[in-house]
């Protein structure tokens, strides 16, 4: 019993290691997901401000003639330089003797950018007129914090001096700025950071500054930035038609192959699998030849009809015809039940998650094809969304909250689609992908 | 009458045999008909005969390209086989939340190619995810913050696409490795512990052996989809990256035929890439398939 105990605690610590590399790799797998979500949401400006916040920051807008910019309140941007001169100052005086003290080194920038920080968060939660009391005590815990660090300690005398002269007017601008806070219901100036009008400061009343954290419009605003509703129409259009007809097309040529006997079955097949081995690359061209020849180019038609025909659907249902009982067939014979009426009234009824399987892969297949439709269609109406997407990729360069939004709906109705229907999707790729 | 019906299961085949003939068996032989001709789709084309081969052999861009997808196929197959196999193994483990965290491997694979790739694009730039990431997990070895300019530095420009492909498809492998893995019979594994093999001597002997015919399948695929990778670098690297360093075959194919309008050259290229693939294929198969015969 206890040599069985001690053989369960040694593995113990094997079995965290795996949990944890297990949650690293998910973690891994997951994140860029997480971030093109929280991108969506953000402002064109924190975009660009290279933090890593996966909540979005709270931000401040007005509207100025009409449109809506972000604007920051001038006397937390004051602040903040006050703040970055000082270090400058600071930095530029004593740097040298503090080259070799790492540790004192990050604990004067730590307590520089912790104290915007602060500043930041002050201004996000509370209008100006009511940081008087919060502001002081934060240029004084700062200085408290550098005296205390052991920096002057370690500075020639005139150094330390001037070190500390510099601490006592950072945190007097810091009071005076924080007393020049308008009173209750007075309008405030605000900076407004992005647009033509940047880096002009207006005085606004304080109702007027309206707080966000997530910005919902900017789906709309990409949806609306290209014909995405169209695309999303082709799209759904397109691989429904392909799906339907593919399924159909198969199941005929599955229920041949599998139940009947006809000249040259053997044959037939053989050719059909081994045009598995032709790779798309290398019909591309002549197809754009014979589409374009046909005067299909950019119709429904260049996209729907070439896949009408699959062997990965003939094959796969093929094997499932396969495995039926010959009962089942010759009951409905005697029943005077035709072929065809058997393969649609019997057969395929019962062989749902088959049907499934092969729609599901299809409908994926089509929706996520890309150089297929690239090629075949030129004009905004008849792009599937795939392709619109990277045009709009190519077109909106930059503007990565407006990418990262359009990539989110584009991604969410087929990973909807997935967990929906993950046990056919896993079997269905373990199965097809086993035995090809 | 019975003659007759003797023909009518063809009638079913017919659909989709049809498609099948006009979009994919005859474009395969006037793909090498047309290659043999020189030919933008305007004016009437002209004969080479064997020329668009000759030049596509001493074509610097083509050579480039099958580099920098043997680079690619090399350092998808070495590092996501491998990550594959280790997150596989550790998944067949009897772990709880086996369906959460396969679930989580398999999100990327499911994602569509074109937006996730997008994200991909955001995540690389100077100023992006990875580099964030890596200058603070950097900063806690006291690495000086740096930024690598992952799209726009040649070999930078490799290891991203390598990078991005390697995420993408390794919930496939993972899900390949997982099935096979949960398919060997326990009692291996009972004989060597009474045996007192180790870990690493049941995964030596038991579990890698077993697994070989699934590996040789999955670096087959991994081959293939390397050459016939094309949204990556169309959307990572519009232009093919810096230098080219990040043009494929397929690639390549794109811009020659719908940006040069060189059509017969470009079905040229499309034969001389099919080939290279037939080739690998079968001297995997030859060279590796042999071993694949010790199989349980």
């Amino acid at each position: 019993m206890s040599k069985k105990a001690a053989k369960n605690r040694k593995i113990i610590s094997p079995r965290v290691m795996i949990y944890l590399v297990l949650t690293a790799g998910a973690v891994t797998m997951v994140f860029p997901f997480v971030w093109m979500i929280s991108t969506s949401f953000k402002s064109s400006l924190e975009v660009l401000s290279a933090r890593v916040s996966l909540i979005p920051e709270a931000k401040k807008y007005i509207r100025v003639e009409g449109s809506r910019e972000q604007v920051e309140f001038a006397l937390a941007l004051e602040m903040e330089g006050e703040v970055t001169r000082k270090e400058g100052d600071i930095a530029g005086r004593i740097g040298g003797e503090l080259s070799g003290r790492a540790e004192l080194q990050a604990e004067l920038s730590n307590t520089f950018s912790d104290l915007r920080l602060e500043i930041e968060k002050l201004f996000r939660h509370r209008p100006p007129e009511d940081i008087r009391e919060a502001s002081a005590r934060l240029g004084e815990e700062a200085v408290r914090r550098l005296r205390a660090s052991g920096i002057p300690e370690v500075l020639a005398p005139d150094s330390r001096t001037y070190f500390l002269s510099r601490l006592l007017s950072l945190r007097e601008n810091l009071d005076r700025l924080a007393d020049s806070t308008p009173a209750p219901g007075e309008p405030v100036a605000v900076v407004i950071l992005a647009g033509e009008r940047r880096g002009e400061v207006i005085s606004v009343a304080p109702g007027e500054v309206i707080r966000k954290r997530f910005l919902w419009e900017n789906f709309k605003k990409a949806w609306q930035a290209a014909p995405f509703a169209r695309y999303f129409f082709n799209s759904i259009l397109v691989s429904s038609l392909v799906t339907i007809g593919q399924v159909l097309t198969s199941a005929l040529a599955a229920y041949a192959f599998a139940r009947m006997k006809f000249p040259f079955k053997e044959p037939l097949f053989l050719l059909l699998l081994a045009t598995m081995m032709i790779p798309s690359q290398v019909i591309l061209i002549p197809n754009y030849a014979i589409i374009s020849w046909l005067g299909w180019v950019n119709t429904y038609a260049a996209l729907v009809v070439p896949f009408l025909g699959a062997v990965f659907g003939i094959y796969f249902m093929r094997q499932h015809f396969e495995t039926l009982p010959q009962d089942l067939f010759d009951a409905a014979s005697i029943d005077g039940c035709g072929r065809l009426r058997t393969l649609f009234q019997i057969v395929l009824p019962i062989s749902g998650p088959v049907i499934l399987t092969v729609s599901l892969f299809t409908f994926i297949m089509i929706w996520n094809s890309l150089l297929w439709p690239l090629v075949m269609t030129n004009t905004p109406e008849m792009r599937p969304l795939q392709v619109g997407l990277a045009v709009f990729n190519q077109e909106s360069g930059t503007d990565w909250e407006l990418l990262m939004s359009a990539s989110t709906f584009s991604i969410l109705p087929l990973l909807i689609i997935f967990f929906v229907a993950q046990k056919h999707f896993v079997e269905g790729i373990t199965r097809s992908g086993m035995k090809s | 009458m019975s003659r007759l019906s003797k023909f009518t299961p063809l009638l079913y085949i017919l659909p989709a045999f049809a498609v099948i003939l006009v979009f994919l068996i005859l474009p395969m032989f006037y793909a090498l008909y047309l290659s043999l001709f020189r030919w933008d789709m305007v004016a009437p084309s002209q004969f080479v005969g064997l020329r668009n081969y000759l030049i596509l052999i001493q074509d610097a861009e083509f050579l480039l390209s099958l580099l920098n997808t043997a680079i690619f196929s090399l350092g998808s197959i070495v590092f996501g086989l491998g990550l594959s196999l280790l997150v596989a193994v550790l998944l067949s483990k009897k772990i709880r939340g086996l369906g959460l965290f396969r679930t989580a491997f398999f999100i990327p694979y499911i994602a569509s190619m074109t937006a996730i790739a997008i994200v991909w694009r955001w995540i690389l730039q100077p100023r992006g995810l990875l580099n964030l990431v890596l200058n603070s997990a950097g900063s806690l070895f006291g690495a000086a913050p740096g930024e690598i300019r992952w799209l726009q530095q040649p070999g930078w420009a490799r290891v991203a696409i390598i990078i991005f492909i390697v995420w993408k498809t390794m919930g496939f492998n993972i899900l390949i490795f997982l099935t096979r893995l949960l398919d060997i019979n326990p009692s291996y594994y009972e004989a060597a512990d009474i045996d007192g093999a180790n870990a690493l001597a049941k995964f030596r002997f038991i579990t890698w052996p077993l697994l070989f015919p699934t590996t040789l399948f999955l670096l087959t695929i991994s081959t293939i989809f390397s050459f016939q990778m094309f949204i990556p670098v169309f959307i990572l690297t519009p232009d093919g990256g810096p230098l080219k360093s990040t043009s494929t075959g397929v690639f390549y194919l794109y811009r020659t035929a719908f940006n040069n309008n060189l059509f017969g050259y470009a079905c040229a290229i499309a034969y001389v890439l099919f080939f290279i693939i037939l080739i690998l294929t079968m001297l995997q198969k030859k060279f590796l398939g042999k071993k694949a015969a010790y199989e349980g």
